[in-house]
C-alpha cells in the first residue's frame, strides 16, 4: 500500500495525528506535520512511497511543526523534531520541505551504522551500481539526476549505503536537490517531470527537488553490487574525460567522503576495501550533460558485452 | 649506542594490509588509523613486523628499495622514516631506546 | 502498554525475553533504550544469548549499528588508555582507571556495549602539575578556555579541566579525587590510591579495587549531576556486586570503606535504587547496615521519589515535565552538594545564561 492508496483527507488527518510510516529503502520514517504546504510537498512528492502497517518498528519519528502560532504571520518559523526531541535551529516556514529532506538526510547520514555510510549519489543499472562521490558542489546531484531520468535507476542522490562484508549498495531513493542553476538544467533535460517547491533563501540558495522515478521508489529494495566510482568534477567548457584512478587513491578519497569510515574501524576498512576491489575508479571533467550521459551509456555497454 | 637499538612492532600490533598498483594502505587495528605508506615505507614496515631490525639492516634495505646505496644520505632518510612511523604507533624501540623526551628512538 | 522502564531492565537483566517481543514493543524499547544510552548494552545481551536469529531484522540492524558505535568507543578508550601511559610515563607511578576505563580493563559486566569513550583518571593532588604539563607535552589541551570555568574547576571541583586531545578529539578527565573538595562528602584520595589494583597493560595503568569501584558508581550516580545517564549507571553499580550477593566479606569491605571514604549515603541511595528497579540481590545483613546510614524518612522518600522518574526516560515524546523536573531538581541538588549556596547561585545562573544563549533547545 503506498499514500497515494489513501485519500487526502485521510493522509492529512494521518500527518496531522500520529504521523505516517513511510518506507524509504530499509528503513521507516514516521513522518508527521500539521504545516498545510508542507502537506501539499509530502503528498505530491511521497505520494508513491509504501506506508508500513501499524505496530511496527519505526527507525525515525521526525516531526515538523510551528513552534509559536503567534509568529504565524511575522517571519514564521517550523521547528524540527526527531524522535521526540527537539533539534537544530528553526526554518522559515517557506522551506519546510528543505528542512524535511534536511533532517531526513541528518538521519541516514548519522545513524544506521550497520552500513558503511558514504557521501555519494548512486544509480544502478543491469544490478551494477555507479557511485559518484564528491564533496557538496562538485555537481554531482545535477548528475545523478540526469542519470536517475535517462535508464539509470536512482538508488539515492545523498548516501551510498554499504553493507559490510559485501559489495552490494543498498538503495533509499529520495526527492533529488537540486540548486540553482541545476533546477532549469532539469526542467529541460525533463520538463514533464514532477518537482516540489521552489525555495528561495535557503543556505543553499534556491533548492528544488524532483520526485524519485517510480522505477526507483518500487525496486528500492534490491540492491546492486559497486562496480565504478566516479569523481565527478564540472568544469565550464571542458569536454569529457574519464579518467582512471587508481584504487589506493580512491580509497582514500572515498574513505574521506565517507560519514563513519572511522567509526566502523576495521569493519569499515575491509568492507571499504572490498568495494573498492570491485570497481573501476575514474575522475570525470565534464561541461556537457547529454556528453557524459552518452558516456556512461557507453561504460554500462561494454560491461553488458564482457560479461 | 645507536648500533644497537633494534626496531620492532609493539607488542600486540595488528595491522591489515591492501596492496594495489598505485601504493599500500594499512589499517593500524588498535589506534583505528588509516596510513598510506609509499612502497619503502612499506617494506621497512613489512621486515619490521617480520622481526626486530636493527638500524643497519633496515638502512640496507631502504637502500635496496629506493635503489641507491648505502651512504650517510640515506642512513638520514632512514632515521626520518623511522621517525615518522614511530610517530604513526607503527614501530617502537626494543629494550632500551632513547632517554632523551625529543628522541624516544634513540637516533640522535 | 508496559511500562518503558520494566522493558528496559527486562532486555538487559533477562534478554531470552525478548525472543517473545512484539515489533511494537520492540519498536519501544529501541527508541527507549536509544535514549538512554543502554542499546549498546542490549545488543551485547542480545548476542550474548544467541538471540540474534529471534529478532526482527529492522531491530536486527538497529541493535547492529549501536553495536558498531559501542566498538568505536571500547577501541577509543583502549588506545587512549595506551596514549596516556605513555605520556605520563615516568611522571607518575602509576594513573587509575575509572569509570568506563575501568570497567573495561577490569572485565566488569558494565563495559558490555558501553557507550561511552571520556577516559577519566585519578592520579595524585602532588603530581597534578607535572601530570597537566606531560599531557600538554603530548597533545592534550584545555577544552573551557573561559577564565571562569577554568577557575571554577581549578579551585572548587576535584578535577583539571577537561582536557581534548588536539589530533586525536577525544577527551581525559583528570580527577585526584572523587569529589570536589567544597563539597560535604570528603573520600580518602589515598586510600583510593593505594588499594588500586595495577592492571598487566599499559605500564602504569592502574584500576579501583573492586569495592571503591561500587563505591564510585554510586557516588557519580547520586551525587554528581547530569541525571541523564540514570539508568544506564544504576547498571554499573548492579554490574559490580550482582554476581557477589554471597560474599559478605565483599560487602563487609564495600561498607568499610563507605565508612572511611564518608560516603555510605550515595551507597544507601545507589543500593536501594538497584533493588527497588533491577531486582539487585544484596545480602540481608548488608542492607541493615545500610539503614543505620539512613537519611531521615522526609529526606529519603522524596530523594527517592525524584530519583525514580529521573532514572527511567519517558517514551516518545520529549521527557514530560515531570521527569525533566526531576532531573533537574537533582542536578541542582548535585550543584547543592558540591558548592556552598553563596557560590551556587550565581554559578547556576551563569551556566543558565550560556546556555540560553547558544540556543540549543532545551535539555534540563
Amino acid at each position: 500500500m503506498t499514500l497515494s492508496d489513501w485519500t487526502e483527507q485521510q493522509a492529512r488527518a494521518a500527518l496531522s495525528g500520529a504521523g505516517v510510516p513511510l518506507r524509504i529503502g530499509p528503513f521507516v520514517a514516521r513522518v508527521g506535520t500539521r504545516v498545510r504546504e508542507l502537506q501539499d510537498a509530502l503528498l505530491r512528492l511521497y505520494r508513491r512511497y509504501p506506508v508500513d502497517g501499524p505496530g511496527g518498528i519505526v527507525d525515525w519519528h521526525v516531526r515538523i511543526e510551528a513552534p509559536n502560532p503567534w509568529r504565524r504571520f511575522v517571519g514564521p518559523q517550523v521547528a524540527a523534531y526527531v524522535d521526540g526531541r527537539r533539534r537544530f535551529a528553526p526554518f522559515p516556514r517557506d522551506q519546510a520541505f528543505a528542512m524535511f529532506e534536511w533532517l531526513l538526510n541528518w538521519c541516514t547520514f548519522s545513524r544506521p551504522h550497520q552500513y558503511l555510510i558514504l557521501h555519494s549519489a548512486v544509480v544502478e543499472r543491469d544490478g551494477r551500481a555507479l557511485v559518484l562521490c564528491g564533496r557538496p558542489g562538485a555537481g554531482k546531484s545535477t548528475l545523478c539526476a540526469a542519470l536517475a531520468l535517462s535508464g539509470w535507476r536512482l538508488f539515492s542522490d545523498e548516501v551510498a549505503l554499504i553493507r559490510p562484508g559485501t559489495r552490494e549498495i543498498h538503495a533509499a531513493p529520495r526527492p533529488i536537490s537540486l540548486k540553482e542553476g541545476s533546477i532549469d538544467v532539469l526542467r529541460q533535460l525533463a520538463p514533464d517531470h514532477p518537482m516540489g517547491p521552489k525555495m528561495a533563501g535557503t543556505r543553499k540558495g534556491t533548492v528544488a527537488h524532483l520526485e524519485a522515478p517510480a522505477d526507483a521508489i518500487a525496486r528500492a529494495e534490491e540492491p546492486a553490487e559497486a562496480r565504478w566510482i566516479v569523481f565527478p568534477r564540472w568544469k565550464a567548457g571542458a569536454s569529457t574525460t574519464l579518467t582512471p584512478l587508481g584504487r589506493a587513491r580512491a580509497f582514500l578519497e572515498a574513505a574521506d567522503n565517507a560519514f563513519n569510515y572511522s567509526l566502523l574501524g576495521e569493519v569499515g576498512f575491509t568492507s571499504l576495501a572490498e568495494v573498492v576491489d570491485a570497481s573501476d575508479a575514474y575522475v570525470l571533467e565534464y561541461s556537457d550533460l547529454d556528453d557524459v550521459l552518452g558516456r556512461f551509456d557507453r561504460l554500462a555497454s561494454q560491461e553488458a558485452v564482457a560479461s | 649506542m645507536v648500533a644497537e637499538t633494534r626496531f620492532r612492532v609493539p607488542r600486540g600490533l595488528r595491522l591489515i594490509w591492501r596492496d594495489w598498483a598505485d601504493g599500500t594502505i594499512v589499517y593500524h587495528c588498535q589506534s583505528g588509523d588509516t596510513h598510506r605508506l609509499h612502497e619503502v615505507a612499506a617494506r621497512v614496515v613489512r621486515a619490521i613486523e617480520d622481526a626486530p631490525r636493527s638500524l643497519d639492516e633496515i638502512a640496507t634495505l631502504v637502500a635496496e628499495a629506493a635503489a641507491c646505496s648505502l651512504n650517510d644520505e640515506t642512513r638520514a632518510q632512514t632515521r626520518e622514516l623511522l621517525r615518522g612511523l614511530h610517530a604513526r604507533g607503527l614501530v617502537e624501540p626494543t629494550e632500551g631506546g632513547g632517554e632523551a623526551a625529543h628522541d624516544p628512538l634513540g637516533l640522535d | 502498554m508496559r511500562p518503558i522502564g520494566g522493558l528496559l531492565v527486562e532486555a538487559i537483566l533477562d534478554p531470552r525475553s525478548l525472543a517473545t517481543l512484539e515489533e511494537s514493543e520492540w519498536d519501544r524499547l529501541l527508541r527507549a533504550g536509544h535514549r538512554a544510552g543502554i542499546l549498546g548494552r542490549i545488543a551485547a545481551e542480545v548476542a550474548a544469548a544467541g538471540l540474534d536469529g529471534a529478532v526482527p531484522s529492522r531491530a536486527r540492524a538497529r541493535l547492529a549499528a549501536a553495536d558498531a558505535v559501542a566498538r568505536q568507543h571500547e577501541r577509543i578508550l583502549r588506545w587512549e588508555t595506551v596514549c596516556v601511559a605513555r605520556a605520563l610515563r615516568g611522571v607518575v607511578e602509576r594513573f587509575v582507571l575509572l569509570k568506563g576505563g575501568a570497567y573495561l580493563h577490569a572485565g566488569d559486566p558494565s563495559a558490555r556495549g558501553r557507550l561511552s569513550s571520556d577516559l577519566d583518571v585519578l592520579v595524585p593532588r602532588a603530581s597534578l602539575e607535572a601530570v597537566e604539563r606531560a599531557l600538554g607535552d603530548a597533545g592534550w589541551e584545555a577544552t573551557k578556555l573561559n577564565r571562569y570555568d577554568q577557575k571554577y574547576y581549578r579551585r572548587w571541583m576535584h578535577e583539571l579541566p577537561p582536557l581534548r586531545h588536539r589530533d586525536r578529539r577525544t577527551l581525559l578527565d583528570v580527577h585526584h579525587t572523587l569529589l570536589p573538595e567544597t563539597g560535604r562528602l570528603h573520600p580518602d584520595p589515598a586510600s583510593l590510591l593505594a588499594r588500586a589494583e595495577d592492571l598487566p597493560e599499559p605500564e602504569g595503568a592502574a584500576v579501583l579495587c573492586t569495592e571503591d569501584r561500587v563505591l564510585h558508581a554510586a557516588t557519580h550516580l547520586f551525587h554528581d549531576g547530569d541525571l541523564g545517564g540514570g539508568l544506564r549507571e544504576l547498571l554499573d553499580v548492579d554490574g559490580l556486586v550482582r554476581g557477589r550477593a554471597d560474599d559478605h566479606a565483599f560487602w563487609d569491605r564495600v561498607l568499610e570503606h563507605a565508612a572511611h571514604h564518608e560516603l555510605e549515603r550515595p551507597l544507601f541511595y545507589a543500593v536501594r535504587a538497584c533493588r527497588r528497579h533491577l531486582d539487585t540481590p544484596v545480602p540481608e545483613a548488608a542492607l541493615a547496615r545500610l539503614e543505620r546510614g539512613a537519611p531521615r524518612s522526609l529526606t529519603r522518600r522524596s530523594m527517592e521519589a525524584l530519583a525514580d522518574r529521573a532514572l527511567f526516560p519517558d517514551d516518545d515524546r520529549r521527557p514530560g515535565v515531570p521527569v525533566r523536573t526531576a532531573r533537574w531538581a537533582l542536578y541542582a541538588r548535585s550543584h547543592w552538594l558540591r558548592m556552598p549556596l553563596r557560590l551556587l547561585i550565581p554559578h547556576l545562573a551563569r551556566k543558565a545564561a550560556r546556555r540560553w544563549s547558544t540556543g540549543e533547545g532545551s535539555t534540563a
